[in-house]
Order: C-alpha cells, then sequence, then structure tokens
C-alpha cells in the first residue's frame, strides 16, 4: 500500500511539475502584463489605449492600440522563443524623452534559467524535499510583483504632465544568438545617478525572475 | 506697363469686390462711369454689372431675326461717350479674359468692321447729325445745294471701307456729273433723263449697296453678337477674376497675417533653437566632462581592479605560504601525538601502580589491625585507624587522578580527531594548492592572450580578472566557510585549552595535596619510626627484663612470670616482624609517589607546553581569521558593487548582447520629432528669407498697399504670369508623366525579360501572368486599401497551382517563393529538366 500511495504521489507531483515551456509562458505572460502596467502607471500613453482586464485576481490595464499590441506582442514572442532556449538573460524596459533623449526610467526583469536544477528540484521534491511551487502559486507571486508595481508609482518620482516620453524593450541575450533582421544591436540605456528599488522575485521550478527599477535620483 | 505708359484708364474693380478692408483703395480718385468701358451686351443683359448704364450701340446694333428684313437703316444713336477709342472698349473685355495678347489680338481681328464703323463714328460725330438713307436719297432726288463731299449718304458711310473700288468710282463719277450737271441747267431734259436714268442707276446700286450693307451688317452683327457673347464670357469671367483677385487679396491678408505670426513664432523659435543649442551645447560640455570623469573613473577602476589581483595574488601567496605553515605545524604535532600515546601509555601505568598501591594500602591497613593488638601499638593502631580514612581520602583523591588520566585519555582521543580533521584540511589546502597552480597558468595563459590581442578588440582580459573575481569570490565564500569551521575548531580547543589549564590547576592542587599527605605520611613514618626505636628500646628494656628475669627466674623459677615474658617475646617479635613489613611497605610506597611526582611533574611540563603551543595556534589562527575578515569583507563589497551594477544594468558584451525591434515607438517617435523639427526649420528658413527680403526691400511683399498697387499695375500681368506658371507646371508634368510612363514600361520591360512576369498594376489591384503564357494563366493579387495586405483572387490557373499556394503563400507566407516556384515550374515543363519539389 504504501509503495502505491508512494508511486501516486510521484506522479502527482511530477504532473503538477512546471516545464519550460509552461515557465517560459507563464513568464512571458507576466512580462506582458508588467510592461503594460508600467505604460499605464507611468503615463506613457493616454489613458484611453488601455482597458482593465481581471487577470492575476486584480485589474491589470491592456493596450488596446493594435499597433502598440502588435509590437508587444511581438518583443514577447520572441522572447518566449528565447527563453525557450535558455538565450534570454533580462528584459529591460527603457522610458525614454525622445526629444531630450535622457532616459526617464529603467525596469528590468532579470531572467535566471536553471534546467538541470529545476530537474534536481523536482527529484528532490518527488523524494520528500521542499516540493515545487504550484501553478497557483505562480500565479499568486506574479499578482504580488504586479501590485508591488503598481504601488511603487507612490515611490518613483512624478512625471511632468507635459512630458512626451516614450518606450524601448531591450532584450539582453547570449551574444552567439541569431536574432532577426528587424532586430538590431542597442545600447543599454544606464542610469547615472540612480537609485534602485527591488520587487519580489518570481519563482517557477524553472525561471526566475527578478523584477527592478533605477530611477535617476533627484 | 505704367499707368502714365497706358492710354487707357484702369478699370475699377466692381463695387462688391472691394471692402472696407482695403483702405488705399478707397483713396484713390473715384472711378469713372462704367458705362464708358461697357461694351453692349444684348445676349447676357444679366452677366451685365449693377449700375453700368445699358450700351446705346445695342439698337444700332441689334441683330436681325431671321426672315426679317430692315425697312430702313435707322438713323444711330450716338453714345455720349462714343469718342473714346475702341481699343478702350476692347480692352475691358477682352483684357478681363483673355488678357493683353488677347485684346491685341481681338483688335487686330477686327480691323475692317471696327475701322468702318469709326470712320462713320468719327464723320457723325464731325457731323453732329446722322442722315438717314431716305434723306440721302432726297438730297439726291433735290440735286441741287448740297456739297458734293456732304452728299454721302449714311449707308455710304456706312459701308466705309467695305464698299469695292467699282462702286467707288461710280460714286465718284455720279459725283461729278452732279456737278457737272448742276451746272448745265439748260438742258434740262436730256439731263433729267439722264439724272433720272442715273438716278435709277444709283437707286439700283443703292439697293445693291443697301442689300450688301444690310449684309454686312449682318455680319458685323454677328460678329458684334460674337463679341458681345465674348465680352459677356469676358465679363464673366472678368467677375471671376475679380472675385478671384479678392480671394487673392484676403489670401494676401491671411498669409501676411501668417507671416506676421510666423515671424514672431520665427523669432521665438530661432530663440528657443538657439537656447537648445546653447543648452546642446552645454549638455554636450557636461557629457564630454562627465564621459572624461567616468574616463578616468575606468581607468582608476581599471588600476583598483589591477591592484586588487595583484592583492589577490599575493593572498595567494600568504595563502599557499599559510599551507606551509599548516603542513609544518602538523609535522611538528605528529610528534606531539606520539608523545600523548606515551603519556597515555604512563598513565596506564599509573593507573596499574595506584592499584597495587590500594592493595598495599590494604596489606597496611591489615598490618595496623595486627598491630592494634598490642597495647601501645593498638594506640598507634588508633591513630593509624584514624588515618586510615585520610589514606582512604588520598586513595580517593588517587581515583580522581586515575579519573582524570581517563579524562586525558578522551583528550587525547579528540586531539588525535582533530589531527584527522587537521590532515584532511591539509589535503584541502594541497588541492587549493593545485588549483591556485592551475589558476595561475590560466591567468598567465589569459595575459598572454590579452597582451596578443590588439587593442581594437574587446578587452578580454578584465572580464577575464573579473571572472577570477567571482571565482575568487566563491572561493572566499569557502574559505569563509573554512574560517567559521576552523573559528569554530579553535573555540572549542580554547575551551579544551581552559579545561585542560582548570585540570591542571586541579591536578596542582592535588600534587600538593599528595605533597602534604607525604608530608604527612613522613611525619607519620619518622612517629612511627620514632615508636619503632622507642618499641625496640623498650623491647631492649624488655629484653634486658628479661634478661634479667630469666637471670631472677633461673634464679627464682617462677613459671608464670616465665609464660608472660615468652608471651611477651611472642608479641615483640610479631612486632618487629610488622615493623618490617610496615617499613618495606613505606620503602615501597616512597618510592612509587616519588615516581608518581615524576611523571606528574613531565604531565604538568608537557601539558604546559601543549597550552603554550595552543596558544600559539590559537593566535596565529585567530590572525588567520582577522585576515580572512578583511578579505572576505572586501570580496563582499566587490560583490555589493558587482550586485549594485548588475541591477543598473551592466553586462558582459562578450557573452551577452542587448537587442531591440528596429521599428521600436523610440524610433517612431525620435522620427515624428525629427519631421516636425525638419519643418520647423524650413519654415523657418523661409521666415529668415522672407523676413531678409522685407529688411532688404525695405517693405513687407505682403503688405496691403503693396497689394494694391500691384493690382492697380494691372491684373492681366499677374494672370500674365500665372498662365505662364501653369502652362511650365503643366509642361513639367507632361514631361513627368511622359517620363514616368517611359520608366514603367522599361520596367515592366526589365520583368519581363529578368524575371519572366508580365505585370499589369491597376490601383489597389496587381496582374501577373508569365510571358507568353496564354491570357487566362493570370495571377491577381487584390487589397481593399493601402493598409491592408495583398489577397491572392482564385481562379482556374491559381487552383491548378493550389499546392504552390498552400506551400508558398498559405504557410510561409512568401510571395517570392510562390513565384519563383511557379517559373521553376514553367521553366521545368519547357525545357524538361527536373524539379526536386513536387508538382501539382
Amino acid at each position: 500500500m504504501a509503495t502505491l500511495q508512494a508511486v501516486k504521489l510521484d506522479q502527482a507531483q511530477k504532473q503538477s511539475a512546471i516545464t519550460l515551456q509552461g515557465s517560459a509562458a507563464l513568464v512571458g505572460d507576466y512580462l506582458y502584463c508588467a510592461i503594460n502596467s508600467i505604460l499605464y502607471m507611468r503615463g506613457v500613453y493616454p489613458t484611453e489605449m488601455f482597458e482593465s482586464v481581471p487577470k492575476y485576481g486584480m485589474s491589470i490595464f491592456d493596450a488596446k492600440d493594435e499597433e502598440l499590441k502588435s509590437y508587444l506582442e511581438k518583443v514577447m514572442k520572441w522572447t518566449k522563443d528565447w527563453m525557450m532556449e535558455e538565450s534570454v538573460t533580462a528584459i529591460v524596459l527603457v522610458i525614454i524623452n525622445p526629444i531630450t533623449k535622457d532616459i526617464v526610467e529603467r525596469w528590468q526583469f532579470k531572467i535566471m534559467c536553471d534546467q538541470q536544477h529545476a530537474e534536481e528540484k523536482t527529484e528532490k521534491s518527488v523524494s520528500g524535499a521542499k516540493p515545487a511551487p504550484t501553478m497557483e502559486e505562480i500565479r499568486r507571486q506574479i499578482g504580488s510583483v504586479l501590485k508591488q508595481i503598481v504601488a511603487s508609482v507612490s515611490i518613483l518620482p512624478a512625471t511632468p504632465l507635459d512630458a512626451m516620453n516614450t518606450f524601448n524593450i531591450l532584450v539582453y541575450t547570449k551574444d552567439n544568438l541569431d536574432v532577426p533582421a528587424d532586430w538590431q544591436e542597442s545600447n543599454p540605456h544606464f542610469i547615472r545617478n540612480a537609485q534602485q528599488l527591488h520587487f519580489r522575485k518570481i519563482h517557477t521550478s524553472v525561471h526566475e525572475v527578478d523584477t527592478c527599477v533605477t530611477y535617476r535620483s533627484e | 506697363m505704367s499707368s502714365s505708359e497706358n492710354p487707357l484708364p484702369h478699370r475699377r474693380p466692381p463695387s462688391n469686390l472691394i471692402t472696407a478692408s482695403y483702405p488705399p483703395l478707397s483713396s484713390h480718385p473715384p472711378p469713372r462711369p462704367t458705362r464708358e468701358y461697357s461694351l453692349p451686351s444684348a445676349a447676357a443683359p444679366g452677366s451685365q454689372r449693377p449700375g453700368a448704364a445699358r450700351p446705346s450701340l445695342i439698337s444700332a446694333s441689334t441683330p436681325l431675326r431671321p426672315g426679317e428684313k430692315r425697312r430702313g437703316v435707322r438713323p444711330p444713336t450716338v453714345n455720349p461717350n462714343f469718342n473714346q477709342p475702341r481699343g478702350r472698349l476692347t480692352f475691358n473685355a477682352e483684357s478681363v479674359e483673355n488678357g493683353k495678347g488677347e485684346q491685341r489680338k481681338t483688335a487686330q481681328e477686327t480691323p475692317a468692321s471696327d475701322a468702318g464703323l469709326g470712320s462713320l463714328r468719327e464723320t457723325l460725330r464731325k457731323k453732329s447729325a446722322v442722315k438717314s438713307p431716305e434723306r440721302v436719297l432726297a438730297t439726291f432726288r433735290r440735286l441741287d445745294g448740297a456739297p458734293i463731299g456732304e452728299g454721302k449718304s449714311g449707308d455710304e458711310n456706312l459701308r466705309g471701307e467695305n464698299v469695292d473700288s467699282t462702286t467707288k468710282k461710280r460714286r465718284l463719277d455720279s459725283s461729278g456729273e452732279l456737278s457737272l450737271n448742276s451746272s448745265l441747267s439748260p438742258g434740262k431734259t436730256t439731263d433729267l433723263i439722264k439724272l433720272e436714268k442715273e438716278i435709277t442707276r444709283v437707286t439700283f446700286e443703292r439697293d445693291l449697296l443697301k442689300e450688301e450693307v444690310s449684309l454686312e451688317r449682318l455680319r458685323t452683327e454677328e460678329k458684334l453678337r460674337k463679341h458681345k457673347q465674348d465680352e459677356d464670357a469676358a465679363m464673366a469671367k472678368a467677375g471671376e477674376m475679380w472675385s478671384q483677385a479678392e480671394k487673392i487679396l484676403q489670401e494676401n491678408d491671411r498669409l501676411r497675417e501668417k507671416m506676421d505670426k510666423a515671424e514672431t513664432e520665427g523669432i521665438a523659435m530661432r530663440k528657443q533653437y538657439e537656447e537648445q543649442i546653447a543648452h546642446i551645447k552645454m549638455e554636450h560640455m557636461t557629457r564630454t566632462q562627465q564621459l572624461d570623469r567616468d574616463l578616468r573613473e575606468a581607468r582608476s577602476e581599471n588600476l583598483l581592479l589591477n591592484e586588487r589581483f595583484k592583492t589577490a595574488s599575493r593572498e595567494r601567496h600568504v595563502a599557499v605560504e599559510e599551507n606551509h605553515l599548516l603542513k609544518t605545524k602538523l609535522d611538528k604535532l605528529n610528534p606531539l601525538v606520539s608523545e600523548l600515546r606515551e603519556v597515555r601509555k604512563d598513565n596506564q601505568n599509573l593507573m596499574a601502580q595506584l592499584q597495587a598501591k590500594d592493595g598495599q594500602i590494604a596489606d597496611l591497613t591489615t598490618a595496623n589491625a595486627l598491630l592494634a593488638n598490642l597495647p601501645e601499638e593498638l594506640k598507634q593502631y588508633r591513630e593509624l585507624q584514624i588515618k586510615v580514612p585520610l589514606l582512604e581520602k588520598e586513595n580517593q583523591k588517587l581515583r580522581e587522578r586515575a579519573a582524570l588520566a581517563r579524562a586525558n585519555e578522551d583528550k587525547i582521543q579528540t586531539l588525535e580527531e582533530s589531527i584527522k580533521r587537521y590532515e584532511t584540511r591539509q589535503c584541502r589546502f594541497y588541492d587549493l594548492e593545485l588549483e591556485n597552480e592551475q589558476l595561475k597558468a590560466q591567468i598567465e595563459e589569459f595575459e598572454s592572450a590579452d597582451l596578443a590581442q590588439s587593442p581594437s578588440k574587446k578587452p578580454r582580459g578584465i572580464q577575464h580578472l573579473l571572472d577570477r573575481i567571482g571565482e575568487m569570490e566563491l572561493r572566499e565564500k569557502k574559505l569563509g566557510d573554512d574560517v567559521a569551521s576552523r573559528n569554530q575548531k579553535i573555540g572549542e580547543m580554547a575551551d579544551r585549552c581552559r579545561d585542560l589549564e582548570e585540570r591542571i590547576v586541579e591536578v596542582k592542587s592535588q600534587l600538593e595535596l599528595s605533597e602534604k599527605s607525604k608530608q604527612m605520611q613522613e611525619s607519620r613514618a619518622q612517629d612511627l619510626s620514632n615508636k619503632l626505636a622507642a618499641v625496640s628500646t623498650e623491647r631492649d628494656t624488655f629484653k634486658l627484663i628479661k634478661e634479667t628475669m630469666d637471670q631472677s627466674s633461673n634464679r627464682r623459677c617462677d613459671p608464670s612470670i616465665m609464660a608472660k615474658l615468652r608471651d611477651l617475646e611472642e608479641r615483640a617479635t610479631r612486632s618487629q616482624t610488622l615493623a618490617d613489613n610496615f617499613e618495606q611497605m613505606y620503602n615501597r610506597a616512597f618510592s612509587s609517589e616519588s615516581q608518581f611526582k615524576t611523571t606528574l611533574e613531565d604531565l604538568q611540563r608537557r601539558y604546559e607546553a601543549e597550552t603554550v603551543r595552543a596558544h600559539e595556534q590559537l593566535q596565529k589562527l585567530t590572525e588567520e581569521n582577522e585576515e580572512l575578515r578583511t578579505v572576505k569583507e572586501e570580496l563582499e563589497e566587490r560583490l555589493g558593487e558587482w550586485t549594485l551594477r548588475m541591477l543598473r544594468g551592466e553586462y558582459d558584451p562578450t557573452r551577452t548582447e542587448v537587442v531591440v525591434v528596429g521599428e521600436s515607438p523610440l524610433e517612431a517617435a525620435q522620427k515624428e520629432y525629427l519631421a516636425e523639427a525638419g519643418k520647423v526649420l524650413e519654415e523657418n528658413k523661409l521666415l529668415q528669407e522672407k523676413l531678409n527680403q522685407v529688411k532688404m526691400g525695405g517693405g513687407y511683399s505682403g503688405d496691403v498697399t503693396v497689394n494694391a498697387e500691384e493690382f492697380l499695375r494691372g491684373p492681366g500681368e499677374q494672370l500674365e504670369e500665372l498662365k505662364k506658371q501653369l502652362e511650365k507646371a503643366e509642361k513639367q508634368r507632361n514631361q513627368d508623366t511622359t517620363f514616368f510612363k517611359k520608366s514603367i514600361q522599361s520596367f515592366r520591360h526589365v520583368c519581363r525579360d529578368l524575371l519572366g512576369w508580365n505585370i499589369r498594376y491597376d490601383g489597389n489591384k496587381i496582374v501577373f501572368r508569365v510571358a507568353d503564357a496564354p491570357a487566362n494563366e493570370t495571377i491577381v493579387f487584390e487589397r481593399e486599401d493601402e493598409n491592408k495586405p495583398w489577397e491572392l483572387r482564385s481562379n482556374d490557373y491559381t487552383t491548378a497551382n493550389q499546392v504552390f499556394v498552400n506551400e508558398f503563400l498559405t504557410s510561409h507566407q512568401s510571395p517570392p517563393g510562390f513565384f519563383a516556384r511557379i517559373i521553376l515550374k514553367i521553366l521545368s515543363e519547357r525545357t524538361l529538366i527536373c524539379m526536386d519539389s513536387p508538382t501539382p
């Protein structure tokens, strides 16, 4: 009986374990929601260009504008593909003034992927150590980080109303990665004399996303 | 053409065209009545301007209806302003419509009619009265009085130059005859007949002439009608032109206002640009300064990193030396371990001795018990009995010492374990040394590689240094862990040392106690020896007494006394033997005690030496620990800096790459901004040019007065200029269209010759057909508008090539591939070249 129960438990744990593909999809969804929220909260685009969507136990603002949506989807699609190849190390959302080219804020999503580590973890979890996080737990983590991002608006310096800011998404990839022709190399857009604000980490069993915002100290 | 040169007065624009916003025009002299310049217009009376007088020539030039005959020549009504030249009349109508060229042209086209009319009007003006044809006939009929020169009828006058030369001759002849006949009065009858004949002839001629005149009139009326129509059209066009002129004036005003605004904006923009340029320069300066600072910082960081690397290498060397020291320490500790083993063996021996002593003590107690039989010895025995618990205590202490010795054995075991650990550590240190050597070799290789690299290449050396720093950090962590374990061990050792010290103190106290007990035992032994001496003296005395008694008994031979004496002698012998035994035991105990003392002293010395060594080790380890702590702190600081940099987004350019989508919102915004800036700059340039023109010319071209002056100069020039511009533009357009058509044709030829496709483009529809293919084999792409994608329209040909459609268009979305595949298919069909891919 005991062996049967153990086998059933192992099977259940293996079924609940997240694959690389599932983890990449979750992280991609988180990045999409986070970028949309940031663009809305930081006033990069007018509020009319967003619509409220219930997700992760809160209302998230999703882009309505087709052009913006297609751009974000394009970036996210490639990012997910590269995450599957474990070639992405970070995604950076840079808010820039296009006239003065001043970098206002730099939202960094550091992505750490360790497939072997994840496999070891799953083995450990199967063997009785700390179990891998379930989908609900990961969703809860993502929701909490998104709430932190929304709450960080009160801490970050206020953007002036007449500021015509725009944004760009940088993808930190491995050097030997073949990128499509419409992608090009970019500078990392550092902020001098910057201050950091760290958010919670998101742990799937495969990926770990470390979110951080860097802004110019007044 | 200035107003002074132009003989014609300038035409005032229609009253409804001039508004109150143009005060310069109102200041001009009042215009002449429009009827002065208006031509008769019977065709379109509605198009006549209000206020213009109906031309009086209408009645004279009213065309006859078809079939209607003019019964008599009505005397032409004279226009009061008819003395104006004809050119003026044509100017108003034609200059407005067609410009000056047209005016001249019309003036040239109607020389006969206009000249005839002009001459007729001149004669009428001179005569101030026009004779009707009936009156002329009457004058002919009267045949008297009237002057020959003035006998011209109105019809003749009206005929003008259109009358042919024969009629002129006849007229002259008749006039000559008339003059002759007037002078010949006698032959009236013949003359009258002649005259009548002549009159009939003249009347015939007159009728002919009338008919001719009427025909001519009809012609002229038709011409006039045409002129009128032209004039009306010209008037309408003139009205339009006036409205256009008004619009132009309004546009001018608007443009002037715009210019003013643009000037102000341009000045403001210029200021802004100047400020921006200054700001950009300042920023550039600050950025250059900042870059210099950054460069300096980077250089200093590089130097610091080099120094740190050097310090790290030194630290490694120090670690290697420490390893050596630890090895030597371990080498030194090995004999200590052997010594400890010996000490353990000694302890074991001591334990055996102690057990033997215990046995001896037991024997002594039995001896004491035996001695207690003696009354005197009983006291001693009692005293010994009293001393027995003391001895027992001593025994207990000795047992405790034995326990201590056992504890020492345990300590020795723990020390052995620690030695084993040290050995394992030594193994680790050996491994670390090996790693150090490997790392050194790697560093040398990297340094050589860095030296070999050109300065243009990426600075891999620094990166490798950073990697090594990372590795060093990892090692530092390991070392930190080792240090922590060592600290723990040092603490344990210190605790053990303290325990040992405490135990040494206890052993010392035990030694003191044992010395005291020894002294006591010595004193007791002295007492016992004294007692023995006393007993021996007593024995001697008893012997003497016995001898004396024997002597006396021998003398007296008392048996009771003899028995008593024998008992006493036996007792004495027994006590003697006991005393001898006791003495032997005492000697043995003394010797064992002395041995124990020596062993204790040795142990004490060894413990002292060990404690000194342990203290030294402790000091060294604490120093090592402090050094490692400092190294750890430095590495922690570096790690903190590194994590901060990582958070700020720094990355390894040799391993990672930052990529962005080309068509990003930032790119779009920057393009938009640049376009706007370009527009603004262009506007600014234009405004600057206009401003310069204004400054150079001393006036503003958009000024209303200047516009009014230009307008007064004549709209014809502007119209001519506009026409010329229009013609030029049309010519240019035609040239462009022909060039474009030619280029399209050549492009299509190129596409057909090189790509094999006939391309027909029709708005949002493109039709492709393979060259030399039937007309029905076409591929049609359509789209709803420019923003929508091209879509393939299905036909027989596409359904025949459905495989290619699915393969290239549906799955891969590659129209070029689709077209290429079709060409390949046709090529294979025509040339029998086999293609690998399947054909539909």
